[in-house]
């Protein structure tokens, strides 16, 4: 047989290639170039550059790299543009808040945004990659720069402790993960999703614990229970911009891989893998939100959130086969989750004075005297996280619960209902903090014009979702159909 | 040539007036006290006066558009795809709402004028500004609203605006210790509650029955539904279509009773009058306390339909809600008509009276004069607006003369006390001659702006027969006289006689800021009427050649959907007589001259009386009964009787009933004692305990979950080993059974 070279069109993939050429040429720069400010500002542009070619490839779909008579490998849509955007912002916004803390805490090196230029790559790849083995590549591209990026304050030794931890871990969950592709080959030859689901049966128990490998796998990205230990422990001792990258990027990151991988592949096993959800979820809502009441180190506590956060992510993925919306109703989430979660980690980082001070919740008392603008603003943050209108949060946990209710499941939205009833308790115990005590610190903090831009932008992006929620969730919808029939509901 | 582009400005303008006086006014003033209130008074006033010169353009856009109606879409709002509710912002112009911003737009520029004036030296000047153009915001939002919800937005902002500027000077507390104002905004907006839940139950109704709260979409489907006249399947029942429209037309019913004051939710606005003149002027008489008539002339065609339902879709299988509506009106006019005579404050009197006229208003909207009841809507914001901002000009003369005094001896001295006043007719020209130009017209008298339009409220009623129509004639022709009485017994305290305290004898005119403005009002109050000047003799047909009779009318009926369906024979209006009603007319002016005069005989005939005089009506001797034995019969019997009525009515029957009896025992403490009983057995015994119990529990949950994290990999690993395992065992089971 002749070999046919496979059909490549790599302005499909240009948005990849722009943040990926970008960080090679960041790493030969690295010889000549000593001066930080030119790293910040490439890394922008180059994101930016990114985040315009990415937009410009909404309403199309597009298949690249394929083998004759085969299945593309990689796929854009328009879930993957608006998964994407969502990545892109997550890495402004990182590069916004991340300024002038980096100079302060002495971590300002070109290696910080090399690897996030690789990690973004990653993640961007995870929501495009159309067969299992290239979504394990991406997976792997993702983690490595962040369990390094985790390390990153050599100069401290739970930083180190999180960069190992997150490294073992990860590496363990990957080994599963692996295995489950290994398991689904075995079951159907296949390793390209239509592909899979074009053979696939349900029943066949290969394929089943398959099945269950994967989900462990994007399980542990997203931080669900009981595959989220490493969560608080790596958010508390990376650095805080770090933190902050990984609890947006790792998170949209897997949820996108998750639904693409379940949606397009899998669906003949879909009442197992919903029901498989739909209890991680319920279990990761309940732990999430009560061990976060405990918290009293703020890195810590937003961390545990993070997990609460993926537990109504996973209602809605929980909801996709029943209710038309339920995807869209997650994307819609994912946006609001960004902006939030974005702005409250920028004012943790405003306030981290020194690396790893500045992060008790002691810490916060008396900030709206001090700093009325930022207390506002993580006012805001604190009350879309608990999900209370009209911010982000709350049109996004509408949404959500009202897919879960659609799709009958109705002790999963009570219990989502429940535990944010009880999330209330800890986020707004920040804001009792910053207004009802007086603290010991007279001197306001300083932000920084690049912190308060990021800042500014997660404001508006938080209270524009909870004002007008309906053009954005129409956006969401329009980036689910087309997708896949289940992704769109069936 | 069409401005409907530029209707967003509309709501665009009071917005930058808010942010400008809300951020950074406060900034300005601070600086410099001249300068700052100077910048930041005008540009609220400018804000204000370029949002009346966009609805001017708007105006002139509908007459060159053939008076069609325009949507304006502004952006999408709320949308649920699969229940179909989809609720855009979009502004509706059309005749009926560009009549409404123009009044709101046109009286409130020259308020805000009159208070840049009025506010000089309050140490909150620019809050105050940008509360008023935060209401005018909201106010054009309800007026311009294309659907129920934004009709309902614009209905909450009202009155949040209204709570704050009641509210305004909150840390007032009156020789007593008592939170005066911060009493009556609270009061004001927990009784306004009620209305608002009327409102609320409404809109998820119409939502229900027709599929929309777009104003075009509802009228149209009700219509085809009232055609069809098949039953509506509501909570998988079959309704009748009469009941549905009767329960949303009386829940908007509960609600303008509430916004506008009426029986039995009055007892709101005569404390409101706590709040500075000029909120008085603006909101609690001329624009906000009429949003229940525009609510109900906008649903036209809803209470149209009502007033056909029969039997058992009546409201309590014995009245349709439009004629309730009339009766509501009809009795609110006539009770605070009543009630208005007691009045000492000269604010108290005029708050009263805006009670008393709005249910004329809201009376003519019950009786289908929607035309009417618009067009008295539009001459009393002229002259009540005047008469409050003159009496806040009298109330502000009499506090500079107070000053003058330097003996400060007397705390008592209440400048709104009509006894202390007396005379200011020589110590304050301008604001004596506009005060009674405001009250001429205010009392019906030939040819001033209310004579006219109460004059069609009054035909409207007497021109059809039966029902309930005869009632309410008879109602308002009393509440008129009593209405023409009042005014002139407060002219005659206020203005006329001998000073009776030295402040009225020291009161000196108000600043050119506040009198041009009652100037300009007062030229409206006299030739107002102009807008929709009856035909005077039957020969003149419907269209009256270069001269435009009934020009509100012809303007308005492009918004009254329900006119051009009664032409259709689809619906049955009550009929309204387009030329003037000689007899109703000339009755009606008598007995307002009559009443005039006979309150200028009866109050204080003599000169000076102690200011601390407690009842005019009750010494005053009367010129021809001096003469006659029915001196004696009028003064034994007429005037205390009448007295014992006016007192009965407003001690009685609306403090110690209403306020006192129903509103604070019934309602207020009724609400305490169950509020006492949810905290202290339910919430502290059992739901804390609940609460308390879970929170412990929880909090022990966390305590024991957070040993979980050790810290150790190892143990991670075998959680994610176990996690693993478990899924497996869950597939298998899953799809083995």
């Amino acid at each position: 047989m002749d070999f046919q070279p496979p059909i490549i069109n790599l302005l499909i993939v240009a948005p990849l290639l722009i943040t990926m050429g970008a960080g090679l040429f960041l790493m030969l720069l690295n010889i000549f170039c000593k001066r930080d400010g030119v790293y910040y500002w490439l890394t922008l542009a180059a994101i930016a550059a990114a985040l315009v070619q990415n937009v410009a490839m909404w309403g199309h779909e597009y298949g690249t790299f394929i083998a004759r008579g085969s299945y593309p490998m990689v796929v854009s849509d328009n879930f993957s543009v608006f998964l994407n955007s969502i990545l892109l912002l997550s890495g402004i916004g990182t590069l916004l808040i991340s300024r002038n803390y980096l100079h302060r805490t002495k971590l300002e090196r070109p290696e910080f945004y090399m690897l996030m230029l690789f990690s973004l790559s990653g993640m961007m790849m995870m929501g495009m990659a159309n067969d299992l083995i290239l979504v394990f590549v991406a997976l792997e591209l993702l983690s490595i720069p962040l369990y390094i990026m985790a390390g990153l304050a050599v100069s401290r030794d739970d930083s180190k402790e999180s960069a190992m931890k997150y490294f073992l871990l990860g590496a363990f969950s990957s080994g599963i993960f692996v295995y489950g592709i290994a398991l689904i080959y075995g079951a159907t030859g296949a390793t390209a999703l239509p592909a899979v689901y074009a053979v696939l049966e349900a029943g066949s128990p290969l394929a089943m614990a398959g099945t269950a490998f994967l989900m462990v796998g994007f399980a542990f990205k997203i931080g669900a229970v009981p595959f989220h230990m490493w969560t608080p422990d790596v958010y508390e001792g990376a650095p805080t911009v770090v933190t902050a990258f990984m609890s947006v990027g790792a998170k949209v990151a897997g949820f996108a891989a998750l639904l693409r991988v379940f949606t397009v592949a899998l669906p003949a096993m879909s009442d197992a893998w919903m029901g498989a959800l739909a209890l991680i979820a319920a279990l990761t809502l309940i732990i999430g939100n009560v061990v976060a009441l405990m918290q009293t180190n703020i890195k810590r506590m937003l961390g545990y959130s993070s997990i609460a956060h993926a537990g109504y992510l996973l209602i809605g993925v929980a909801a996709a086969g029943q209710h038309s919306e339920a995807v869209g109703s997650v994307l819609l989430y994912m946006l609001a989750y960004l902006f939030t979660t974005m702005g409250a980690f920028g004012v943790v980082i405003a306030l981290e004075h020194k690396l790893g001070e500045g992060i008790m919740l002691e810490d916060y008392k008396g900030l709206a005297k001090r700093n009325p603008w930022l207390s506002a603003a993580m006012l805001v943050f604190m009350l879309s996280l608990t999900g209370v209108p009209p911010t982000g949060g709350f049109s996004g946990k509408f949404y959500i619960f009202r897919s879960a209710v659609e799709a009958n499941l109705w002790w999963l939205a009570i219990i989502a209902i429940m535990t944010s009833v009880v999330s209330g308790y800890y986020y707004l115990r920040v804001v009792f903090y910053m207004y009802m005590f007086d603290g010991d610190r007279t001197e306001p903090v300083y932000a920084g014009t690049a912190l308060k831009t990021g800042l500014l932008i997660a404001l508006v992006g938080t209270l524009w979702l909870g004002f007008f929620p309906a053009g954005w969730f129409e956006l969401a919808y329009k980036a689910v159909i087309g997708t896949t029939q289940l992704l769109a509901g069936g | 040539m069409n401005a409907f582009g530029l209707a967003p400005l509309l709501l665009i303008f009071p917005v930058i007036g808010v942010l400008f006086n809300g951020l950074v006014g406060r900034k300005f003033v601070e600086a410099d006290r001249e300068i700052g209130e100077k910048w930041t008074g005008w540009f609220g006033t400018i804000m204000a006066f370029s949002a009346f010169a966009v609805a001017v353009s708007l105006f002139f856009s509908l007459q060159a558009n053939g008076h069609h109606a325009e949507v304006v879409h502004l952006f999408d709002w709320i949308n649920i795809p699969s229940a179909g509710f989809h609720v855009p912002w979009a502004m509706r112009i059309d005749t009926l709402s560009v009549t409404m911003m123009l009044v709101v737009t046109g009286v409130g520029s020259l308020i805000h004028i009159y208070a840049i004036g009025y506010m000089h030296g309050d140490k909150d000047f620019s809050r105050f500004f940008a509360y008023l153009n935060l209401f005018l915001f909201f106010m054009l939002i309800l007026v311009s609203g294309s659907s129920y919800l934004m009709l309902f937005v614009g209905w909450e902002g009202v009155g949040l605006c209204s709570f704050l500027l009641i509210g305004f000077w909150f840390s007032f507390v009156d020789k007593n210790g008592v939170w005066k104002n911060a009493n009556a905004a609270r009061k004001a907006f927990v009784v306004n509650r009620i209305g608002d839940f009327g409102i609320v139950l409404a809109v998820i109704l119409t939502f229900w029955a027709f599929g929309s709260l777009e104003f075009d979409v509802v009228f149209e489907t009700a219509l085809e539904m009232f055609k069809s006249k098949e039953p509506l399947l509501l909570f998988g029942q079959e309704v009748a279509f009469g009941s549905v429209v009767t329960a949303i037309t009386a829940l908007f019913l509960l609600g303008a009773t509430g916004k506008s004051a009426q029986i039995p939710l009055y007892v709101w606005l005569p404390d409101a009058m706590a709040g500075p003149t000029p909120v008085s002027a603006l909101i609690h008489a001329a624009t906000m306390v009429t949003s229940g008539i525009y609510l109900i002339v906008r649903s036209n065609t809803l209470f149209e339909m009502a007033r056909l339902s029969v039997g058992s879709e009546l409201l309590f299988g014995v009245i349709s809600t439009p004629d309730l509506v009339a009766l509501v009106g009809a009795s609110t006019a006539l009770l605070a008509g009543l009630i208005a005579f007691t009045q000492f404050d000269i604010k108290g009197v005029l708050a009263y009276s805006t009670v008393s006229q709005l249910g004329f208003m809201i009376a003519a909207v019950g009786m289908g004069a929607y035309v009417a009841g618009m067009f008295h809507l539009m001459m009393h914001a002229f002259f009540k607006a005047l008469l409050f901002m003159s009496a806040g000009s009298v109330i502000h003369g009499m506090e500079h003369g107070h000053h003058h005094l330097h003996d400060h001896d007397d705390d008592d001295f209440d400048p709104q006390d009509m006894r202390t006043m007396g005379g200011l007719r020589n110590r304050m020209n301008i604001t004596s001659v506009v005060y009674i130009i405001g009250a001429l017209a205010l009392a019906g008298i030939v040819p001033l702006a209310g004579f006219w339009s109460k004059d069609e409220i009054l035909a409207h009623a007497s021109a059809n027969d039966g029902g309930i129509f005869t009632a309410v004639y008879v109602m308002l022709v009393i509440a008129a006289i009593s209405t023409a009485f009042y005014m002139g017994r407060q002219l005659k305290m206020v203005f006329f006689g001998e000073p009776r305290h030295a402040a009225a004898a020291h009161a000196e005119e108000s600043s050119n800021l506040m009198t041009y403005p009652l100037i300009a009002l007062a030229a409206l109050a006299i030739v107002g009427g102009l807008a929709n000047l009856p035909h005077f003799a039957a020969e003149h047909g419907a269209e009256a050649g270069g001269f435009s009779y009934l020009a509100l009318e012809h303007w308005l009926e492009h918004s009254l959907h329900a006119f051009e369906l009664t032409e259709e024979h689809v619906l049955h209006m009550p009929h309204t007589p387009i030329q003037i009603q000689w007899s109703v007319a000339i009755i009606s002016t008598i007995l307002a001259v009559g009443s005039i005069s006979l309150a200028f005989f009866v109050i204080y005939k003599d000169t000076s009386k102690a200011n601390s005089a407690p009842d005019p009506l009750q010494k005053t001797p009367i010129w021809w009964t001096s003469v006659l034995p029915l001196n004696t019969l009028y003064m034994d019997y007429f005037i205390p009787a009448f007295n014992r009525m006016a007192k009965w009515v407003a001690i009685s029957l609306d403090w110690v009933f209403w306020h006192d009896f129903v509103h604070n025992r019934l309602v207020r403490d009724m609400f305490v004692t169950f509020a006492a009983f949810t905290s202290s057995v339910l919430d502290q015994k059992g739901v804390d305990g609940i609460v308390n119990g879970v929170a412990s529990t929880t909090r022990r949950l966390s305590g024991f979950l957070r040993q979980t994290e050790s810290g150790y990999v190892r143990s991670y690993a075998l959680s994610i080993f176990m996690g693993a395992v478990l899924l497996v065992i869950y597939f298998m089971f899953a799809t083995a059974g």
